[in-house]
């Protein structure tokens, strides 16, 4: 049990040593959090102190889950047949079997929506997360950003000739190598997987230069890289890419023709 | 359209060692009428259609076997097992005609109209070898990247003549007062747009084109020139091969000597290869803490960086590699990172984190008792212009 304690504190410590202030309350929330990940032996008398804490803390979170529920009783009403009863009679099992319930419910529609918008070959997000989540309604830009655009340039060879296997194995590198370069360099991004062998990135809070100079370098270690099956064969693709910049309210369809079309004269 | 197949044997220098060269020609004799017949006749089958098919004898283990047919990837990968088997399972005959062996070969292979294509199923032969496989297919189409790459050449020559190349400078920390008492001069290129090239990119391209000691010289002038302008603390970095090289090692003496810039100077010392002779590194060690300059161990706890450098070396300071530090939140690297601390500790050698890129790193880098950080959480290497910049 101790060992699962102290276990439970590692953990709780990694996550929050990156925030600059360190609040208690931070800590027992996130402690609480770990801690219902983990195994629990109740018989372990010498522990009870810690274990009721936790139960308290269990306790106060279905509390706040009750509250939330509550606040949303109208809805909860037509969803859940009884939640009426269960309230009169503060039936706190049942509650906390609809309060899974819904939490299930959330999950998934979570799920759902992130399968909505994710590309389903390199899980980074797709063509409909842009229009729908990282665009506004009328297809302007939300705020400033740089954006570029990543073509690879064989892959059509490459998908005829080795087949659509190899092409998507090549695609699925090119996403991981891009994300892995650009959190090294700890930049914030978004990528998009915009046609078959296109991708966006959308970088905020980065001057255009910087962008440049860094794309310019992925770009260079992307062509010297020679990716080898097992069945022998050798591939080395080129990419061309293309950037701007781009301002709140901004029309996208202006940035994104202006991006292809440098494409095509590079 | 054609296809080429080069086929090799492997290892044949050791059958010329242990059976003598007569034996040897017997065998290449053997392979010879095994690809000019049961081979040929085996592929001709599998085909079934009239080809033309063309065997040479290259060298002396090397076979060329072109078939001017424009096959599908899934048909080479065919024909290329058929030969392989058929090559590997074959009893060749030895003079005294008592026993046989079986051979090893590689086979490089490529396809095209182009009459480069020779060169192609080269580079195919050569890549497989050095990858230790058997087979290795070179695309000719997806060949032309490799002449883009060319265009790095051109960079780094535009980088010579126009004296472009400069040093970019990682601050590093002290661990105990936060301050930044040192900087690592990193080397960085311009293409003719401006853009900066990051060393991961034109490094190894530039040994392969024997240009990179002419870039060094070039990075360590600019260096003793920033030392001597604005006293700065600055380490750069030293491969193996660069200690071995007469030219580097004495070009760099002479600035430290002639500029006396050496207690402002450390040396990090890398490798790209096992340090194999350590009389020679610390001949050189000793040489320059004739003049003050501090000598550090790069990327230490990988590669081929290990304790036996400490022992060996007389050094003032380790770096610890950034991809254990980069770990350092898992229990298992913590331990490997806290023996590395205590024993130089014990040596009296100072530590240096690299990779420390967020406040959780720098805070268990600093419960740990390491001396100094360096990482994106202190600064990103940057120009000499923005460190002036900040001290006026």
């Amino acid at each position: 049990m101790k060992k699962q304690l102290k276990k439970i504190t590692d953990i709780t410590i990694n996550d929050l040593l990156n925030k600059e202030v360190i609040m208690p309350s931070i800590y027992f929330e996130k402690f609480n959090k770990n801690a219902r990940t983990l195994d629990i032996d109740i018989k372990d008398s010498s522990f009870g102190k810690e274990l009721n804490k936790l139960l308290i803390e269990d306790f106060n979170s279905i509390e706040r889950y009750m509250n939330t529920i509550e606040k949303n009783a109208s809805i909860i009403k037509e969803a859940v047949e009884g939640t009426q009863t269960a309230l009169l009679n503060k039936d706190i099992d049942t509650l906390t079997d609809i309060y899974s319930q819904i939490s299930k419910l959330e999950k998934e529609v979570i799920h759902l929506n992130k399968q909505l918008f994710v590309d389903d070959l390199t899980s980074s997000n797709n063509r409909k997360w842009i229009y729908n989540k990282f665009l506004n309604k009328e297809a302007l830009f939300k705020r400033n950003g740089v954006c570029v655009l990543i073509d690879i340039v064989d892959f059509d060879y490459i998908d005829s000739e080795y087949g659509t296997l190899l092409a998507n194995n090549l695609i699925i590198f090119i996403n991981n190598f891009i994300k892995k370069n650009l959190k090294e360099e700890k930049i914030d991004f978004k990528v998009a997987r915009f046609f078959d062998n296109q991708f966006l990135i959308f970088i905020e809070e980065k001057k255009e230069k910087e962008v440049s100079n860094l794309i310019f370098n992925i770009k260079q270690l992307l062509r010297n890289t020679t990716l080898k099956s097992k069945a022998g064969l050798a591939i080395r693709a080129d990419y061309k890419y293309s950037i701007s910049k781009y301002k709140e309210s901004e029309e996208s369809k202006e940035i994104f023709e202006q991006l292809f079309q440098v494409l095509k004269e590079e | 359209m054609k296809t080429l197949f080069l086929i090799d044997i492997l290892y044949m220098k050791d059958i010329n060692a242990i059976y003598n060269f007569q034996n040897g020609d017997y065998i290449i004799k053997q392979l010879k009428k095994l690809l000019e017949t049961q081979i040929t006749s085996l592929i001709k089958k599998k085909i079934n259609k009239k080809v033309l098919i063309e065997l040479t004898n290259t060298h002396a283990d090397v076979f060329e076997l072109i078939i001017y047919e424009n096959f599908t990837i899934d048909e080479v990968l065919e024909i290329k097992n058929l030969i392989f088997e058929h090559v590997i399972n074959y009893p060749f005959k030895l003079l005294n005609k008592k026993s046989s062996i079986n051979i090893d070969v590689t086979i490089g292979c490529s396809k095209s109209d182009d009459q480069l294509i020779r060169i192609y199923a080269e580079k195919a032969l050569h890549k497989a070898k050095l990858n230790f496989v058997h087979y290795m297919y070179y695309d000719a189409y997806l060949y032309k990247n490799e002449a883009i790459s060319e265009n790095l050449l051109d960079v780094l020559n535009y980088n010579i003549e126009n004296n472009l190349v400069e040093p970019y400078f990682q601050p590093i920390m002290d661990n105990t007062t936060d301050k930044i008492v040192k900087y690592e001069g990193l080397m960085r290129l311009f293409d003719k747009k401006g853009n900066v090239l990051l060393p991961h990119v034109f490094i190894h391209k530039s040994k392969k084109c024997r240009l990179y000691t002419k870039l060094m010289e070039i990075l360590i002038d600019k260096i003793v020139f920033y030392i001597n302008e604005y006293k700065l603390n600055i380490s750069i970095n030293l491969d193996y091969t660069d200690i071995l090289n007469p030219n580097i090692k004495r070009s760099l003496i002479s600035k430290i000597r002639k500029n006396n810039i050496g207690q402002y100077l450390t040396i990090e010392i890398l490798e790209s290869e096992k340090i194999a002779n350590f009389n020679i590194v610390n001949d050189f060690i000793a040489e320059v803490k004739k003049y003050n300059v501090k000598i550090a161990i790069d990327d230490f706890g990988t590669g081929f960086s290990n304790y036996e450098y400490i022992l060996n070396l007389n050094v003032d300071y380790i770096k610890i590699d950034g991809s254990l530090i980069k770990k350092i939140d898992e229990e298992i690297y913590l331990n490997l990172i806290k023996s590395i601390v205590q024993f130089c500790k014990q040596q009296e050698i100072l530590i240096v984190a690299e990779f420390v890129s967020d406040l959780k790193i720098l805070r268990y880098v600093k419960a740990i008792g390491i001396d100094y950080s360096q990482g994106y959480h202190i600064s990103k290497p940057i120009k000499i212009e923005e460190i002036i910049g900040e001290r006026e």
